[in-house]
C-alpha cells in the first residue's frame, strides 16, 4: 500500500493557522505513506494535477488531502483520482479549515489538531476498499407542487422541453397571490397581462397535468424514481356539466369570507372561487356547506337546471411515477394582529396590504374605487416592515417587496385621490431592482411622504385614527390624524409548510423557509436530489426574480430528465446475512424506506437505491450485522483511536 | 434550413458565473455549448472576491471547481480570450463569427510551468488584483485561472519603437536592461541597428520625444540606456549570419550611413556587394561631420568592422565619373544605391546624365522604393532628404536596400510597405496608476557628450518605462520555453459557429470613482473601492489578505455607500443591489483581521434584502461598526490624513471624520463592450443601459427570439439571484433546443 497525503494552504485560510510545512513532515512518518506534499490551493487545476502524477509515477493506491470540508471538494478529489485511474473511493479528506484552522487561533495547537487529523484519515483510508457507483434510470415526468406564478412558468419550461408535468395546487385556484394583486411594481402592468398568456399556453400541452384541490400525500423513492401520492379533493360540483349560471349560489343560504377578496367581501359555500379558477366551474366548500356538514338543505342541488351537483362525490388518491419535483408552494402573508399596537383587526381602517389590493383591484369588493366606510379618506398613512426585520415578532429578514409595493400602492392611491395626503413611514427605503429606484423617485415627485420611523402605536380619538410615532430625521415624536392606514405586512412562510417539509425532507432556514442547497452557488437545488425549489417558499422575492428561479429550477429538474439517468452513491448499508436475526429494529428507523425484511428468510434486505448512507441501521443493529460501506465499525475505528 | 428547424447547440456570452451556470445546465442536459469569453481565463468578477455575502463562504473556494467543471466539460467548447464579432440569421440558426485573440502562446503545449514568468522583463499592473499587484507581460491572470495556460499581453508597437526610423525595439532592451541583461539587450539591439554604437552616440532619438513617460516627468533617457550597452557589454567579435550567396552585385556609391546600412543589408541577403567612396575612410558625415569628441573614431571604428568581415568589398578614394565610368557601372553591377550625401549631388548628377532631380536639387526618387527614374538606380539618405539625421539616412539605406533585393529577385516593389515609415502609435498607457512625479524639463536634442550612465543608474533608468507595449518583443520567453510553446507569430483566427440560441452573460463594469472627483479616488492613495478592497481582503491578492495601505494597517476606516448608485449627477439613477452588502461583509472581514480599527459606515439606505442579509447586517452592526446615514459630501486631506466630511442625517448635523482608509462602495455600470454587441445584436436596453428584458416581469427573455439574458448584464445582482437567473435562462435555451433534439435535425449533440 502506498498513500499519498497533500496538505492544502487555502491560500491563507489554513496556512496562516496552521504550519502546513510540519504537518507534511509529519505526514511522512506515517504508516503507508510514500509521499507528503503541500500546496497553495490544492484545489486548483496544478494542485489536482500534482496528485494524478504522483499516482502515475510513484503508483499510489489510496490518497488524503487535507483541506476543506469534503462537502466542499470532495467531488473534485474524487474525480481527480478516477481520471489517474484509481477508484475514487480510496480517497479520504481531513478537514483542517472548518474542523481546524477557522476555528482556532493558537498556531501551535492548530498545528498539533491538523496533524492528528491527517493521522486519522491516514488510518481510514488503509482500510478502504474499491466501490462501483451505479445508474438508475429516470422517468420523464415532474411534479410542481403549487400553482402560483412559479410552479406555471416552471410547469410551461417542462412542458416546452416535452416533458410530463404534473401541476398540483391546493386550492381551486391557479395563478396564486399574484392574482389578488392588482398592478405590479415598477411599471404598473396588469397582473393579468403577465398570467393570461401563460394560462393560455398552458391548456396547450397535454403532456401538461393541471390538478386543482390537490395535494400532495406521499413521496417515495428517489431522483429519477419517485412514487408520488397525490389527494384530490372532491368539488361536489362536475366541472363539465356546470355553466357558471349562478343559480346555485343564489339560493345558498351560508355567506362566509371570500378569501380570494381577503374577507373584504362574502361569499356563498357554493361559489367560484375567482376568475382564475381552473377548471372554471363552481364548486362547493365542504366547511361550510350546510348539507355536507349536517345533511340540510341541498337547495343547490335542486336549482342546478344542469343538475352538476354531486354532493356523493369522494375525494381520490392516485399515485404516479415522477423524476423529479419542483416545490413552488408560496407564502403567507403575515397577519398584522400579532402586532396589536397597529390596531389591525381592532378598526376597520387599518388594512394589510394584500387588502389594500384587492381595494384597488376593478375585480376587488369596490371595483377599484378607494373608499372606507363609503367615503373617501384623505389621509392614508402606510407604514412600512410590519412583520417583517422585526424580532419581537420572530421575524428578523427583510420580506424584500413590501418598500415597493407600498410605494406602487401609495402612487396608485394618489392616482385616485388627488387630494388625499398620503405619508409612508420606513425604516430604509430598499428600491433595488430594476427601475425601483427610478420609481420610488417619481412616487415622492408626486407628492407622498416618506417619513423615516415606524410608528410606535395606531389608536382611536374621537373616531379617528391617529398614527403614533418619532420623525428620526427630525428627531421629534409626532401625531398625526389619518382615515386609512395600510401595513405593509410580510411574506411569511406557510402556515402548512412543515408538513410538507416532511414529506419531502426539506431542511428549513431560521427564517422557515425552506433552505437551498447551497446559498450561493445551488441556490434553487436542495439537500435532497432531485428537488428543486422555486419563488418565495425559499424566502420572499419579487415577481422578476419569482419567474427568474421558476426557470432555473425548471432548467434544474429537467436535467436527470434530459440525461436520461442518474448515478446512485456506492456508499450504502449491506447486511451480514450470516448474523442478521431479522429483528427489523433497523427497518423502523430507517428514514428512506430503504429497509425491508424478507420474510421468508428472516434476514434484512437493502434497497441501495434508496438507501442514502445516513447509518443510522447501523448504529442501531444490536448484532453489528448491517454495516455501511465506506464507513465500516472498523474503519471508524482505526479513525478514531488516531484521535486520542 | 426549413422552418422552424433548431440548431442544437447554444451560445453562452460571458464566461462569469452566469455564463459558466447556464453553460453546464444546457451541457449537462446533453447539448453542445459554445461558451465565449473575452479574457485569459473564465470566473468573471466573482473570482475576484474575496469572500461573499452573508455566509462568508471563500468565492475562490465555491467558483474554482465550477470552473474547472466549465472547462471539462465534454458538452462545453470553452473559447477563452475570444470576442464574437458577428450575428446574424435567427432563433433555430445563428450564424456567429467569433476572434480568438492570439495568445502568442501554443496552448496545447503549454504546461503552466511559469518558467517565462522568470525571465520577463516586463512588469505590468494585474488587472485581475485591480492594479494593486503587478504581474509580466507573459501571465496567467490569478492562480486557478482556467484555461490555465500563459497569455502573452501584446498591445501593439510602442511609441518608441514606431517613431523610430529605424523601428528598433526601445522598449524591448530597456525592458532587458532594467532586469540587467545587458547582454540580451544589446543583442535585441543588433537585431534592427547594424550599427549601434554610432547611433548610441549621434542618434537624434525621436522616440525619446514620443515616450509617454513625458505625461508623468520626462520622457525615458533611452539613447543613454543604449549607449550603456554599446560602453559597457564586453561582445565577441560580431559575427553576421549571411543568406546564401547570390550572383547579383550591387553598387553602393557613398560610403555614409545610408550607403553602410544598404550594403549591410544586402550583403546580408547574399548580394554581392561593392561601397565606392571618394574619401579615404569610410563613415562619410560620420566621420568628417563629427568631431571625435561627439562620436569617436573608436566607435565608428567597431560598428564598421564588421563590413569587411561580411565580405563587402569596399573602394576607397574611388570616385565615380573620376576612377570609374558610368558605363563600367552599369555592366558590371545588377542595380546601383546612391548614397552620396546632399553634398554629392552635384557631382553625381554630371555622371548619372538623365538623372531627374527635385526642386531642392536633390535626387528624385519614389517616396516608396527610393527608386530613382532610372531603372535600377535607387537613393537615400541626404541625397534624397537633403541634410537629415543620421538615424533618417540609415532607414533610406534599409529601404532602399529592400527594394534592390525586391528588385533583383523580380519582386513586386511597393507591396505592404505601410508600417516602413515612422508612425505613431495609437497605444495610451494608463498613466495614474503609477506615482506621478515633478515634471522636468524635455530633453535636449543634442547634448554634450558627458561620460554616460553606468549600469547601476541605467537599471535604474531603465525601471521608469511604462511598458506602453505590454510585451517587449524581447524573445527571452521564447529562449526558456522548453515546451516550445511561445509562438510571436500567431494570428487571430475567425471561427464560424451556427446555434439555435444565444445567452448573453456579460457581466458588469464597476462604476469608476473618478467621476466623483470630491472623494478623491485616484488623488489619495488611500481612498479605494469596493473591488481593490476584495483583492485587499483576499488571500490570493497583492497583500496576501492584510490589510496594508502604504504599508501600513488602517487603524480608522470609513466606508462610503452609493459610489455611483442612485446619484443622478452621474447619470446612475439606479441602485446598484449588491453594495450595501458587499461594504457589511468587507466591513466585517476588516473588523476580523483588525480588531481594534475604528469603522464607520456612511448609508443612505442600508438595503438589507435577500436571504440572511438582515442578520447579517445586525451582526455587522454589533461588531462595534458604527453604521450612520449621511451625505458624504467631500474627502481632503489635512496634516497626511484624509477627513471625510459630511452631513449626519439623522442627527441633522454635519461632522468631519478622520480616516487611513476610505472605501467607496462603487456601483455596477453596464459594460462597455455591450454597446459593440449591440450593433450585430440589436438588443434593447432599459433606462438604467442594462439589457432591457422582455415583457411580462421576465427577466431573462429579450426582444429577439431565442435571445436570453443571465446575471448582471440586465441589472446588478448578487451571485445567487444571477446563479438562479443564468439557470433560467438555460431552461428557457433548452426548451428551444429540445424542439431541435425532437425533429432530429441535426441529432443530438454529445
Amino acid at each position: 500500500m502506498k498513500i499519498g497525503v497533500y496538505i492544502c494552504h487555502c491560500g491563507i485560510n489554513i496556512a496562516a493557522t496552521v504550519d502546513v510545512a510540519r504537518v507534511v513532515e509529519f505526514a511522512e512518518g506515517l504508516p503507508h505513506v510514500e509521499i507528503a506534499r503541500h500546496y497553495q490551493y490544492m484545489c486548483s487545476d496544478p494542485g489536482q494535477d500534482l496528485i494524478k502524477n504522483d499516482i502515475k509515477t510513484l503508483r499510489l493506491d489510496r490518497i488524503v488531502v487535507a483541506a476543506c470540508s469534503p462537502r466542499m471538494h470532495e467531488p473534485t478529489y474524487r474525480n481527480a483520482i478516477r481520471s489517474a485511474g484509481l477508484n475514487p473511493y480510496f480517497f479520504e479528506m481531513a478537514n483542517i479549515r472548518e474542523q481546524c484552522s477557522w476555528v482556532h487561533q493558537d498556531r501551535e495547537e492548530a498545528t498539533r489538531k491538523a496533524m492528528e487529523l491527517v493521522a486519522s484519515a491516514v488510518a481510514k483510508v488503509s482500510l478502504h476498499e474499491p466501490l462501483e457507483e451505479k445508474e438508475a434510470p429516470v422517468t420523464p415526468s415532474v411534479l410542481v407542487i403549487g400553482a402560483g406564478i412559479s410552479g406555471i412558468v416552471a410547469s410551461l419550461d417542462i412542458a416546452r422541453s416535452g416533458f410530463e408535468v404534473y401541476l398540483v395546487e391546493k386550492s381551486p385556484t391557479l395563478g396564486g397571490h399574484l392574482t389578488q394583486i392588482y398592478r405590479t411594481f415598477p411599471n404598473l402592468e396588469e397582473t393579468s397581462e403577465i398570467l393570461n398568456p401563460m394560462l393560455k399556453e398552458l391548456a396547450q400541452y397535454p403532456s401538461l397535468h393541471l390538478l386543482t384541490l390537490s395535494e400532495v400525500a406521499g413521496v417515495e423513492g428517489f431522483v429519477g424514481n419517485f412514487k408520488v401520492k397525490l389527494r384530490m379533493h372532491p368539488r361536489f360540483v362536475d366541472p363539465s356539466k356546470c355553466s357558471r349560471c349562478g343559480e346555485c349560489e343564489k339560493v345558498c343560504p351560508v355567506e362566509v369570507p371570500d378569501e380570494w377578496n381577503m374577507g373584504l367581501k362574502e361569499r356563498r359555500a357554493i361559489y367560484l372561487p375567482s376568475p382564475y379558477a381552473y377548471p372554471q366551474s363552481y364548486l362547493i366548500d365542504p366547511e361550510h356547506c350546510l348539507y355536507l356538514r349536517k345533511g340540510e338543505c341541498g337547495r343547490c342541488r335542486e336549482i342546478c337546471p344542469e343538475g352538476a351537483v354531486r354532493f356523493e362525490e369522494v375525494g381520490m388518491e392516485i399515485e404516479i411515477p415522477i423524476g423529479t419535483i419542483i416545490v413552488a408552494t408560496g407564502y403567507d402573508p403575515f397577519d398584522p394582529k400579532k402586532k396589536p399596537e397597529l390596531g389591525y383587526g381592532l378598526y376597520p381602517n387599518v388594512l394589510s396590504a394584500l387588502e389594500f389590493e384587492r381595494l384597488l383591484s376593478p375585480e376587488g369588493p369596490t371595483q377599484g374605487r378607494l373608499l372606507i366606510d363609503g367615503k373617501e379618506p384623505k389621509s392614508l398613512f402606510f407604514i412600512q416592515c410590519v412583520g417583517s426585520r422585526d424580532k419581537t415578532v420572530g421575524n428578523e429578514y427583510c420580506s424584500r417587496v413590501c418598500c415597493m409595493y407600498t410605494a406602487k400602492q401609495a402612487f396608485l392611491a394618489k392616482e385616485l385621490l388627488p387630494q388625499a395626503r398620503i405619508t409612508i413611514c420606513y425604516i430604509d427605503v430598499r428600491a433595488f431592482g430594476k427601475g425601483y429606484e427610478q420609481f420610488y423617485e417619481e412616487v415622492q415627485k408626486k407628492g407622498i411622504f416618506y417619513r423615516k420611523g415606524i410608528p410606535s402605536e395606531i389608536y382611536q380619538k374621537n373616531g379617528k385614527l391617529i398614527v403614533r410615532a418619532d420623525d428620526e430625521l427630525l428627531g421629534e415624536p409626532y401625531e398625526e390624524e389619518a382615515d386609512l392606514v395600510v401595513l405593509a405586512t410580510g411574506l411569511t412562510q406557510r402556515n402548512d409548510a412543515d408538513q410538507l417539509r416532511t414529506l419531502l425532507k426539506l431542511s428549513q432556514g431560521p427564517d422557515r423557509f425552506y433552505l437551498e442547497a447551497h446559498p450561493k452557488l445551488r441556490p434553487l437545488d436542495t439537500a435532497t436530489d432531485g428537488i428543486f425549489l422555486a419563488g418565495t417558499c425559499q424566502g420572499p422575492k419579487d415577481i422578476s426574480d419569482t419567474i427568474s428561479q421558476a426557470h432555473g429550477a425548471a432548467s434544474r429538474a429537467t436535467i436527470p430528465l434530459f440525461a436520461g439517468k442518474v448515478k446512485i452513491e456506492p456508499i450504502t448499508a449491506y447486511v451480514d446475512e450470516l448474523i442478521c436475526a431479522g429483528c427489523g429494529l433497523c427497518e423502523q428507523i430507517c428514514e428512506y424506506r430503504a429497509l425491508r425484511l424478507d420474510p421468508y428468510r428472516k434476514i434484512m434486505k437493502v434497497n441501495e437505491a434508496l438507501c442514502k448512507g445516513c447509518g443510522a441501521c447501523n448504529a442501531t443493529c444490536p448484532s453489528s450485522a448491517i454495516s455501511l460501506r465506506h464507513f465500516k465499525t472498523e474503519q471508524i475505528i482505526a479513525q478514531v483511536r488516531e484521535l486520542s | 434550413m426549413g422552418e422552424g428547424v433548431v440548431i442544437p447547440e447554444a451560445l453562452v456570452i460571458g464566461g462569469g458565473i452566469a455564463g459558466m451556470q447556464a453553460a453546464l445546465d444546457i451541457a449537462d442536459k446533453g447539448f453542445k455549448v459554445h461558451l465565449v469569453e473575452k479574457d485569459p481565463s473564465i470566473g468573471g468578477h466573482m473570482a475576484q472576491l474575496d469572500k461573499t455575502f452573508p455566509t462568508l463562504d471563500c468565492s475562490a473556494c465555491i467558483i474554482t471547481p465550477k470552473m474547472v467543471d466549465t472547462a471539462n466539460h465534454p458538452n462545453i467548447d470553452l473559447l477563452s480570450y475570444s470576442e464574437v464579432i458577428h450575428i446574424e440569421g435567427k432563433v433555430g440558426d445563428f450564424k456567429v463569427l467569433i476572434r480568438k485573440k492570439p495568445r502568442y502562446v501554443d496552448v496545447t503545449k503549454c504546461t503552466a510551468c511559469a518558467d517565462c514568468v522568470a525571465q520577463c522583463p516586463v512588469t505590468l499592473p494585474n488587472e485581475f488584483d485591480m492594479g494593486l499587484g503587478m504581474r509580466k507581460a507573459i501571465y496567467i491572470p490569478f492562480p486557478q485561472a482556467v484555461p490555465l495556460k500563459y497569455t502573452i499581453d501584446r498591445r501593439g508597437v510602442p511609441p518608441c519603437r514606431a517613431s523610430c526610423p529605424l523601428h528598433c525595439n526601445a522598449q524591448g532592451y530597456v525592458a532587458l536592461i532594467s532586469q540587467g541583461k545587458l547582454k540580451e539587450a544589446l543583442a535585441l539591439v543588433r537585431k534592427t541597428l547594424p550599427f549601434p554604437g554610432i547611433l548610441a552616440y549621434v542618434c537624434s532619438h525621436p522616440c525619446e520625444r514620443e515616450c509617454k513617460r513625458i505625461e508623468v516627468d520626462r520622457p525615458v533617457r533611452i539613447c543613454d540606456l543604449k549607449r550603456v550597452l554599446v560602453d559597457h557589454v564586453e561582445e565577441p567579435e560580431v559575427t553576421i549570419d549571411l543568406l546564401e550567396e547570390k550572383p547579383q552585385r550591387v553598387a553602393i556609391i557613398g560610403g555614409g550611413p545610408a550607403g553602410l546600412v544598404s550594403a549591410f543589408d544586402l550583403r546580408r541577403k547574399g548580394y554581392r556587394v561593392t561601397i565606392f567612396d571618394s574619401h579615404g575612410e569610410l563613415g562619410g558625415l560620420l566621420t568628417h561631420g563629427f568631431p571625435s569628441y561627439r562620436l569617436p573614431r573608436e566607435v565608428i571604428r567597431r560598428d564598421l568592422s564588421v563590413i569587411e568581415r561580411m565580405g563587402i568589398e569596399v573602394r576607397l578614394n574611388t570616385e565615380v565619373g573620376r576612377d570609374i565610368s558610368f558605363q563600367e557601372l552599369k555592366e558590371n553591377y545588377n542595380a546601383i544605391f546612391l548614397g552620396v550625401g546632399s553634398s554629392g549631388v552635384e557631382r553625381i548628377g554630371e555622371v548619372f546624365k538623365d538623372l531627374k532631380r527635385n526642386r531642392m536639387g536633390m535626387i528624385q526618387v519614389d517616396p516608396i522604393t527610393l527608386e530613382t527614374n532610372l531603372k535600377g538606380i535607387f537613393a537615400g539618405g541626404d541625397a534624397v532628404m537633403g541634410p537629415s539625421s543620421i538615424v533618417e539616412a540609415m532607414a533610406q539605406g534599409r529601404r532602399a536596400a529592400l527594394s534592390i533585393d525586391r528588385y533583383l529577385s523580380g519582386e513586386d516593389l511597393r507591396s505592404g510597405r505601410e508600417f516602413e515609415e515612422r508612425f505613431s502609435s495609437s497605444l495610451k498607457c494608463d498613466l495614474p496608476q503609477r506615482k506621478r512625479d515633478e515634471r522636468e524639463a524635455l530633453p535636449h536634442l543634442i547634448k554634450p557628450i558627458g561620460e554616460g550612465l553606468g549600469i547601476e543608474e541605467a537599471i535604474e533608468e531603465a525601471k521608469r518605462c511604462l511598458s506602453c507595449g505590454g510585451c517587449s518583443d524581447c524573445g527571452e520567453c521564447a529562449k526558456y520555453c522548453q515546451p516550445r510553446a511561445i509562438d510571436y507569430d500567431m494570428k487571430e483566427e475567425i471561427v464560424e459557429l451556427h446555434v439555435g440560441t444565444i445567452i448573453v452573460a456579460t457581466g458588469f463594469d464597476p462604476f469608476d470613482p473618478k467621476k466623483k472627483p470630491e472623494f478623491g479616488y485616484g488623488r489619495y492613495p488611500n481612498v479605494i473601492h469596493g473591488l481593490e478592497m476584495e483583492r485587499l481582503c483576499s488571500a490570493s491578492g497583492p497583500t496576501k489578505g492584510e490589510i496594508l495601505i502604504q504599508g501600513k494597517k488602517p487603524r480608522e476606516v470609513v466606508f462610503i455607500h452609493c459610489v455611483g448608485s442612485r446619484d443622478k449627477t452621474v447619470g446612475n439613477e439606479y441602485c446598484s443591489r449588491v453594495c450595501c452588502m458587499y461594504t457589511a461583509k468587507q466591513a466585517h472581514l476588516l473588523r476580523d483581521k483588525i480588531p481594534e480599527a475604528h469603522i464607520t459606515v456612511l448609508y443612505m439606505d442600508v438595503r438589507a434584502f435577500g436571504k440572511g442579509f438582515e442578520e447579517f447586517y445586525e451582526r455587522v452592526q454589533k461588531e462595534h461598526i458604527l453604521y450612520r446615514r449621511a451625505n458624504p459630501s467631500e474627502i481632503y486631506q489635512r496634516n497626511g490624513k484624509l477627513v471625510v466630511r459630511g452631513e449626519d442625517t439623522l442627527l441633522g448635523e454635519p461632522f468631519e471624520l478622520e480616516a487611513d482608509l476610505v472605501v467607496l462602495a462603487s456601483g455596477l455600470l453596464p459594460r462597455k463592450e455591450s454597446e459593440v454587441l449591440r450593433k450585430f445584436l440589436p438588443l434593447e436596453i432599459s433606462s438604467d443601459r442594462f439589457f432591457s428584458e422582455g415583457s411580462g416581469h421576465d427577466p431573462i427573455r429579450t426582444s429577439i427570439e431565442g435571445v436570453f439574458l443571465a446575471g448582471c448584464c440586465e441589472g446588478p445582482k448578487d451571485i445567487p439571484d444571477t446563479v438562479a437567473q443564468a439557470s433560467g435562462a438555460a431552461s428557457l435555451a433548452c426548451t428551444l433546443l429540445a424542439k431541435g433534439r425532437n425533429k432530429g435535425v441535426n441529432g443530438r449533440a454529445k
